[in-house]
Order: C-alpha cells, then structure tokens, then sequence
C-alpha cells in the first residue's frame, strides 16, 4: 500500500511508528498544531524557513522551551517534537 | 492683552515627560494595536497619534501573512511592546513573554493573565506569580491589573516598572468606572500609572490624565472608531489636555455657588 506523507500526516499520535516506513520524510512532528512529515535531521532552521518569510521578528518553542535564535541551525528536530513559531500580530 | 500662546507641554512642564523603567517614552498615549482594520490605516493611526509605544500580541505564524506589523511600528520609530494577552495562567504567561523576548529582541512585556474570556478581567493571584516571575528573570514588566489599588501596590512591590489599572473591561469602551480608586492608585504609586482597558473615547482618557495617571493606553476605542485616524488625533490632544489641566490644578468641588464677580460696588438700581 502506498502511503503519501498527507494521509499518513493525518493520524493520530499513537499511530506515528506506523509512518517510519516513509522514505526520506522519516519524522512526524507537530508544527503550529499541523502534523507535519519531515526528513530526519531537520533542523528547527530549516523549518522555520519553510514557515516564515523571514526570520526576523520570529521566536520558536520546540517542546515549550525557547529555542534560542542562534540554536536554530544545530537543533535538530525529533520525532514526535511539537513546535511553535510565532511572530507579532496586531493586539493588546 | 493677548495671553501668550500656551500649548499642553508647556502647561504640564517637566513633568510632561514620562519615564518607565528610567527609559523616556515620547508620548503619555500608549496605542494597542489589536483591532486595527489593516496595516495602511495603522500606519496613518500611528502619525496622528504621536504614540512612542505600541502594544503587539504573540501568536503562530500565518501561513498567508502579507506585511509585518514589526515593520509599520519600526518605521514610526514606534516602540514595540509585546504583551501576553489570551494567556489564563502565569506559566502560559511567562512562556510568551519569553518567546517575545526572543523574537523582538525585547525585555519588555505588557503582562496580561485574564481570568476569563467573557469579562477579560485580569485573575489577580495567576498575574501576581507572573509578574514576579517575570520581573526574577529581568523582565521589564508593565502590568495590565485590575482598578483594585491593594493588588495595584503588591505587583509594585515585586517590581513591576508600571502599573496599568483597567477603567472597564477591555474592549467595552464603558469608561472609567471607579475614579476613586484609579486616584488611589495613582495616590500611592511608586512607578508610572497608565490607565488601560474601557477607554471609550477622548473625555474618558481626559479623565485619567486628571485623575494623576502617567498614560492612557488605547486600543479599540481607536481601532474600531468608525474613523480611527481621527479618533486618534482626538486621543492625543485629550491626553494633552488631561495632562494639562492636572498640571494646573482644577478648582475644588463646592456643594454651593460662588459668585465669579465681585459682590462690593455694586449699583444701586433702588
């Protein structure tokens, strides 16, 4: 059965050691609340960049805890790891 | 004779400089910007107001962003002040404050820990452990709290640089509903005192500059006016004259009249 990285993106935490099968997108983590497939050795650098236009005026949390913005390129994200990136929005 | 031209500065002296955490701070308006209709309108918002600092909220990232709002402030030479606003409890609170840290290269927070989502008010014993969590860790902590001068004092005392009191709820534009006590907290306040939330529109932020406040902190009676640019030039003059008219010193309040003319030589029309 052929299993693309969308469906398999879909399924719930107990399932993650199902999708370790996948090819090159090894790791099944959590971002902005979006189960997303990402290869193994990813770094929270690279992620970032996929999200954000840029990397100013950005923070990000793996885990609920800070990564700091100079620990971006040599943090690599893990299986199962939750993360967050945000940035300002009109408020208060 | 022509009185000399007087404007609001010259009338509220030195003092019409406001300070938080030893760092000037150019206008006693503070914007929150939550509710803007759109980037363009916050940039023109932004010059009528002649605000120095500006309220910014954390959260993720949209995918579909266009514009930041980093930038619109940045090119105001606009302060930007994260807060912690939809966070229920002082860890949630903390963790946001810290990620702002990170992202704008700031220390500073507006502190906000809500107790619920229909009144918004603050959950007093969830801000206290915050803010001294906060303040621990270097934060330089501008505490959104309730009109309550007790709590008021305590988030003084665990060192928090400012102390911004609600008028009302926030959002609802029903003003300054317990004066009293907003002037007892300005009464014993060691660090500035900047009234925030309720703020309906200009005579409500007067209020508080006569009531001893340092700043008004506006947001939706701004953002959400039907014109907000104009809504904003009216903010800035009304803590102008609020500031102004503090300085001066108003009249007491007499239960009877007093007459403004002179009562001796008066014609005997007998």
């Amino acid at each position: 059965m052929t299993t693309t990285a969308r469906d398999t993106a879909s399924a719930t935490p107990a399932d993650q050691t199902t999708v370790t099968a996948v090819p090159g997108l090894a790791l099944v983590v959590l971002v902005n609340g979006e189960r997303q497939r990402i290869a193994d050795g990813t770094s929270v650098a690279a992620v970032v960049d996929t999200y954000a236009p840029s990397r100013s005026g950005i923070a990000v949390a793996r885990n609920r805890e800070v990564v700091p913005r100079s620990r971006w390129e040599d943090t690599a994200v893990a299986e199962g790891d939750n993360i967050e990136i945000v940035t300002a929005v009109a408020g208060g | 004779m022509t009185a000399p031209a007087l404007t609001a500065t010259d009338a509220a002296g030195p003092a019409s400089s406001l300070s938080i955490a030893g760092q000037q701070v150019g206008s006693r308006l503070l914007l929150g910007t939550g509710g803007i209709p759109s980037l363009a309108v916050l940039d023109e918002v932004l010059a009528a107001s002649g605000t120095a600092l500006a309220t910014v909220a954390v959260r993720r990232i949209a995918p579909d962003a266009t514009g930041s709002i980093l930038d619109v402030l940045h090119a105001h030479d606009v302060v930007v002040l994260p807060n912690t606003a939809g966070c229920f409890t002082a860890v949630d609170a903390v963790m946001t404050a810290t990620l702002a840290r990170e992202a704008f290269g700031t220390d500073w927070v507006k502190l906000e820990v809500i107790g619920d989502e229909h009144t918004l008010l603050p959950d007093p014993v969830e801000l206290l452990d915050a803010a001294e969590r906060l303040c621990t860790d270097g934060f330089i902590v501008l505490a959104y709290t309730s009109d309550d001068p007790i709590l008021a004092r305590r988030l003084e005392q665990v060192g928090c640089a400012a102390v911004m009191p609600l008028g009302s709820p926030i959002g609802s534009g029903l003003g300054i509903r317990n004066p009293h006590n907003i002037a007892l907290i300005v009464e014993s306040a060691g660090v500035p005192v900047v009234l925030d939330a309720g703020i309906g529109t200009a005579s409500d932020a007067v209020l508080a500059m006569e009531l001893g406040c340092d700043a008004v902190l506006v947001a939706s009676a701004i953002t959400r006016a039907e014109d907000p640019v104009r809504m904003a030039t009216a903010m800035r003059l009304a803590v102008d004259a609020g500031a102004a008219a503090r300085g001066a010193g108003r009249i007491p309040r007499r239960w009877t009249a007093m007459p403004s003319s002179p009562s001796s030589g008066m014609v005997d029309l007998t």
